[in-house]
C-alpha cells in the first residue's frame, strides 16, 4: 500500500512537472542573456557602470562608437568632426536619419542635452565629464560643438562613453537625475520597454532604427539577473537562458566548455589583474624593493597553475592590441630572477637572519574564487628567497577596497577595466600623480606627468606611440604597480538556439547581431 | 499602494483585528499579556534598529568605496559622501533615521540608483512571501505527518529512517542541498528550473499586481504563468522545507507517542477504533499544541533560511537583497530588511502565543 502510494507520488511529481516544463516554450526570435550584473543607472547622465552602458549602446548610439567585434574607435552619430588649431574645440558632423522608436528625429541638441545634463547635475559620471569637457553646445541641428578644459589628443575615444549618447529634451528631467525612467529610449537598434532591476529587462526593436536587421536577429531580447556565476553556468546548462555573458569566471568556462552543445566565445577583452604596492608606506615606498617583486613574480606559473592557460600573463598595464603597448616588465625583469631579487635585498639590509616582511591583501571572491590560488603560488614565488617572509590576508570586497584605497595597505591586489579605449586609460589612473593616491598606489612623478599629459594633448599617433613607450620604461623601472595577468571574458551560446553572436575586446556586445537558428 | 504596502497593511490587519479579537474575548490575563507584549515591541524594536545602525557602521568600509571602487577619484568620493550625509556625525545621522522610521519613511538605497527602500522591499518582499509560505506549509505538513507515523510504527525500519531523516535534514546546509537538487533535477533530470521566479518569456506577459506571483497569474487568469511560477517554486521551496522538516518530525513523533499511551486512547483502542484513526485523528489533534508554538518560534529560522535559499537559486526576495546590500555596506537597504524581518517576528511571535491561550484551555496568562 505505501509502495503504491510511493510510487503514485512518484508518478504524479513527474507528470506535472512535465505538464509544467511544456508551459512556455521560448519564442524563436526570443534571446535570453544571462548576467550577473545588476542595473545602476538609466540615466545617460549618470550611469558609470560596464553594464549599464551595454544597455545604453544597444537602445543608442555616441558620437563614436567601436566596430562590432573590434576595440576600433569609428565615427558613430557623427560623420566626422574638425578639431581647432589649438585642440581644444571638436566641431562634430552629425549624421542623417538617426531616429528615435516615436519617429523624432535626432538633433545635436539632443547630445548637447546629456552631456551638459552631466555635468550640472552630480551624478556618477560627473566627475569624467568635467574633467575633459568645458562647453557643449548644438549650433545647428545637426553640428556640435565641445570644448574642452586641455587638448585631448584621444578625446574620439573618449566620445564613446555614454554622457555623449542623444537624450531629446523633455525625456529626463533638467534639474535631476532620472535613474530608473519606465523605459529607455535612443536612437540605437533596441529600447527598453520594461524592466525590474532584479529579475529582468526586456528590450524591443526600434521601429526607427537607421539600418535593417538581418533577418536572424533576435526581435525581443531578454537580459535575465543571476546571483553569481555559477546559477548563471547551471542555467544555460539547462536550458534557460541562451547565452550566458558577464560574468562567467575561467572556472565556469572550463567547465562549460566540457559541455555538449555550447559553444564559448573568447572576446579578445577583459580585466587585467595587477598588484598594487602603496608607494605612501614602507617597505614599498622603496623602489628597490618593489623592483625585488618585479623579478620573483612569475605570470606564466600563474597561468599554468592556476587557470591551466585560461588566463594570460600581462607585462604591461597596457594590453596587446593597444596604441604603444609592449611587454617592459618582461625584458626589464625577465622573471623570476631570484638572484637578482635577493641582490636588492641584500642592498637594502635585508638577510635570511632579517627578511623582508609584510602582508598582502586580496579580496577572497570579488575577481573569482581562484584568488586564492594565484595568491598561494604568489606566496611560493615571493618565499622563494629566504630573504622574504609573505603573509597573506583576505578582506571582504566592502572593507578591503575601501583600506585598499585609502592607503591602508602596504600591496594589494586590483583589477581593471576600460572606460575608453585608449592606452591612456590604462596608465593616466595609476601613475598620473593627481590620480594616483586613489587608486592606493600614491606614486608622483614629474617626468611621469610630463610623459602622460603631453601623450594626452598630442593628436600625433606617431609621437603619442613615443611618449606611451617611454611612460611604460619608467612604469616599469618604478614599478607604480605590477601588472598580473590578463582575464579574457568569455560569452558561452547554446548551439540549439543560437548560431553565433559578436563580441570584440571592448566587450560591447551589440544584440542586434545575434543570429538566431 | 504599492504592493509591499497592500500586503502589509492587509497582513496588519488582519493581525491585529485577531488580537484586538482575543483581547476582548480574552481572560483578564490575556489581556493584560497582550498589552505587555504590545508595549514590550516597541523597545525591542527600537534596540534592534539602534544596534543595526551602529553595527553597520562600525564595520569597517562604506557604501561609496562598495560603489565607486578604485575607480572614483577622492574628489568625486567625499561629493558623494557628502550627498548621502555619510559625512555628518554619526549622532545626526541617527537621529535622521529615528524620525524617518517613525514616519514609516526608510529612506532610500546609498547605492544602485538611490530608490526609495519601500520601493526595493516591494518587490522583494513578496518574493520571500511566496517562497516562504509554501515551504513552512511543507515543512508541517510532512514533518507533522511523519512523526506521527513513526510515532505509529516506534522501533520500527520507517521510525529509524524517519528520525534519521530528521537529524540529516536540520543539519545539512541549505546551499548545499540546493545545489544537489539543482544538479540531480535540474541538470541531470531536466524536470525543473534552477533559478529565478517565473520563465523569462512567460514573466512579460504576466501583470503584476502584489507582486506575489502564484497570486497574480491566478488573478490575471494567466495560467501559462501560473504553471511557470509553480514549476520555479517547486525546487527552492522543497529545499527550504526540508530543511525545516526535521523539528517538526521530531516533535511531533514525541508528542504522539506520549498521546498514545494516555488513557483515552487504550480506552479507544479496546473499544475496537482502528489504529490509523487513533493515530492520526486523536493522538495527533492533541500532539499539535506543542507544534503550534514551534511554528512561530521557526518563523525566525525561516527567514534565515530563505536568505540562503534565495542565494542559492538567484530568488530575487529578501534575504538575495540583504546578503547583496551587506556586502555593499548599503546601511539603510540593510536596516530596512532587518526591521522588516523584525517586526514580522514579533508579529507573529505574539499571534503564536494568543493562537497557544485559544486552542488550549489550560494555559493561562
Amino acid at each position: 500500500m505505501k509502495r503504491r502510494l510511493l510510487y503514485a507520488l512518484l508518478g504524479l511529481m513527474v507528470i506535472s512537472s512535465m505538464a509544467l516544463a511544456s508551459c512556455g516554450p521560448p519564442e524563436p526570435k526570443t534571446v535570453i542573456i544571462g548576467a550577473t550584473d545588476e542595473i545602476s543607472s538609466l540615466d545617460y547622465s549618470d550611469a558609470y557602470s560596464t553594464h549599464d552602458w551595454e544597455l545604453m549602446r544597444n537602445c543608442n548610439r555616441a558620437l563614436t562608437e567601436y566596430t562590432p567585434g573590434t576595440a576600433e574607435i569609428v565615427p558613430g552619430l557623427a560623420e566626422s568632426w574638425d578639431v581647432s588649431d589649438d585642440g581644444l574645440t571638436y566641431t562634430f558632423h552629425l549624421g542623417s536619419g538617426w531616429m528615435y522608436p516615436d519617429g523624432t528625429e535626432l538633433k545635436a541638441a539632443d547630445i548637447a542635452n546629456t552631456i551638459n545634463r552631466a555635468m550640472e547635475l552630480e551624478g556618477d559620471i560627473h566627475g569624467v565629464v568635467v574633467a575633459y569637457v568645458e562647453t557643449a553646445v548644438a549650433t545647428d541641428d545637426s553640428t556640435l560643438v565641445i570644448t574642452l578644459d586641455n587638448p585631448r589628443g584621444d578625446f574620439p575615444e573618449i566620445a564613446s562613453m555614454a554622457p555623449f549618447m542623444p537624450t531629446p529634451e523633455g525625456s529626463y528631467p533638467a534639474d535631476e537625475l532620472n535613474r530608473f525612467p519606465d523605459t529607455l529610449v535612443g536612437v540605437g537598434p533596441w529600447q527598453i520597454t520594461s524592466y525590474d532591476p532584479a529579475e529582468q529587462v526586456v528590450m524591443e526593436r526600434n521601429p526607427n532604427y537607421k539600418f535593417d536587421f538581418d533577418r536572424r536577429a533576435p526581435t525581443t531580447v531578454i537580459i535575465r539577473y543571476f546571483e553569481d556565476a555559477t546559477q548563471m553556468a547551471l542555467a544555460i546548462e539547462n536550458g534557460e537562458i541562451d547565452i550566458a555573458w558577464r560574468i562567467l569566471g575561467p572556472p565556469e568556462v572550463q567547465r562549460l566548455g566540457e559541455v555538449d552543445g555550447l559553444t564559448s566565445v573568447n572576446t579578445g577583452g577583459g580585466g587585467i589583474r595587477y598588484l598594487v604596492p602603496n608607494h605612501a608606506m614602507e617597505p614599498f615606498s622603496n623602489k628597490n624593493l618593489r623592483q625585488a617583486i618585479a623579478y620573483l613574480v612569475d605570470r606564466d606559473e600563474i597561468v599554468d597553475r592556476v587557470m591551466s592557460g585560461t588566463i594570460d600573463p600581462l607585462y604591461s598595464m597596457v594590453p596587446p592590441g593597444f596604441l604603444a603597448a609592449n611587454e617592459t616588465f618582461l625584458t626589464m625583469y625577465n622573471a623570476p630572477d631570484v638572484a637578482a631579487a635577493e641582490a636588492l635585498l641584500e642592498a637594502e639590509g635585508y638577510s635570511a637572519d632579517n627578511p623582508l616582511t609584510f602582508d598582502m591583501w586580496y579580496p577572497p571572491e570579488h575577481y573569482g574564487t581562484h584568488a586564492a590560488q594565484v595568491f598561494q603560488v604568489l606566496e611560493e614565488q615571493l618565499e622563494a628567497t629566504p630573504l622574504i617572509e609573505v603573509t597573506l590576508q583576505v578582506q571582504e570586497w566592502g572593507t578591503y577596497v575601501h583600506a585598499l584605497t585609502d592607503g591602508e595597505y602596504p600591496i594589494g591586489y586590483l583589477g581593471w577595466f576600460f572606460d575608453y579605449p585608449d592606452t591612456s586609460n590604462y596608465l593616466d589612473p595609476f601613475a598620473e600623480s593627481s590620480a594616483s593616491p586613489s587608486m592606493g598606489v600614491s606614486y608622483a612623478n614629474p617626468v611621469m606627468d610630463d610623459y602622460l599629459h603631453s601623450a594626452g594633448a598630442e593628436t600625433d599617433p606617431a609621437i603619442r606611440e613615443t611618449l606611451y613607450t617611454d611612460a611604460q620604461d619608467l612604469y616599469a623601472t618604478d614599478v607604480v604597480t605590477i601588472p598580473l595577468t590578463i582575464e579574457p571574458e568569455y560569452a558561452v551560446f547554446r548551439e540549439a538556439t543560437v548560431r553565433s553572436i559578436t563580441i570584440g575586446p571592448a566587450l560591447v556586445f551589440n544584440y542586434e547581431l545575434i543570429e538566431m537558428r | 499602494m504599492s504592493p509591499l504596502a497592500g500586503i502589509c497593511i492587509g497582513s496588519l490587519a488582519i493581525a491585529f483585528g485577531f488580537i484586538i479579537y482575543a483581547f476582548l474575548r480574552g481572560s483578564p490575563g490575556l489581556r493584560s499579556y497582550i498589552v505587555t507584549r504590545v508595549l514590550l515591541t516597541l523597545p525591542m524594536v527600537f534596540i534592534l534598529v539602534t544596534v543595526i545602525f551602529v553595527v553597520m557602521r562600525v564595520i569597517p568600509g562604506d557604501p561609496v568605496s562598495s560603489q565607486l571602487g578604485p575607480r572614483g577619484s577622492i574628489e568625486a568620493r567625499e561629493r558623494m559622501r557628502e550627498q548621502l550625509g555619510l559625512n555628518d556625525p554619526i549622532i545626526v545621522q541617527y537621529f535622521n533615521y529615528l524620525g524617518k522610521v517613525v514616519r514609516l519613511d526608510l529612506g532610500e538605497a546609498l547605492i544602485f540608483g538611490h530608490r526609495p527602500i519601500i520601493d526595493e522591499l516591494s518587490e522583494r518582499l513578496p518574493a520571500t512571501i511566496e517562497l516562504t509560505l509554501p515551504a513552512m506549509v511543507f515543512a508541517v505538513g510532512f514533518g507533522v505527518l511523519s512523526g506521527a507515523l513513526a510515532a505509529k510504527n516506534r522501533k520500527k525500519a520507517s521510525d529509524y529512517g524517519l528520525r534519521l531523516f530528521s537529524i540529516a535534514s536540520y543539519s545539512i546546509p541549505i546551499f548545499w542541498l540546493g545545489l544537489v537538487l539543482q544538479v540531480i533535477f535540474g541538470i541531470n533530470l531536466g524536470a525543473f528550473p534552477i533559478a529565478g521566479r517565473i520563465d523569462s518569456i512567460t514573466n512579460i506577459g504576466l501583470e503584476r499586481i502584489t507582486n506575489v506571483l502564484v497570486i497574480d497569474s491566478i488573478i490575471t487568469g494567466n495560467w501559462a504563468a501560473l504553471g511557470s511560477v509553480l514549476h520555479h517554486l517547486i525546487l527552492p521551496s522543497l529545499t527550504l522545507g526540508i530543511v525545516l522538516t526535521g523539528v517538526f518530525v521530531r516533535l511531533s513523533r514525541i508528542n504522539v507517542i506520549e498521546s498514545l499511551v494516555q488513557d483515552y486512547i487504550i480506552a479507544g483502542r479496546a473499544r475496537g477504533i482502528r489504529e490509523r484513526i487513533l493515530v492520526y485523528k486523536h493522538a495527533l489533534s492533541n500532539a499539535l499544541i506543542p507544534i503550534v508554538t514551534l511554528i512561530g518560534l521557526q518563523f525566525s529560522v525561516l527567514l534565515a533560511g530563505a536568505v540562503l535559499t534565495e542565494t542559492t537559486f538567484s530568488w530575487p526576495g529578501m534575504g538575495l537583497y540583504l546578503v547583496e546590500r551587506i556586502g555593499q555596506r548599503d546601511y539603510t537597504a540593510v536596516q530596512g530588511v532587518i526591521l522588516v524581518f523584525a517586526l514580522s517576528v514579533s508579529v507573529i511571535s505574539l499571534l503564536t502565543d494568543i493562537i497557544y491561550a485559544f486552542i488550549d484551555p489550560r494555559v493561562r496568562y
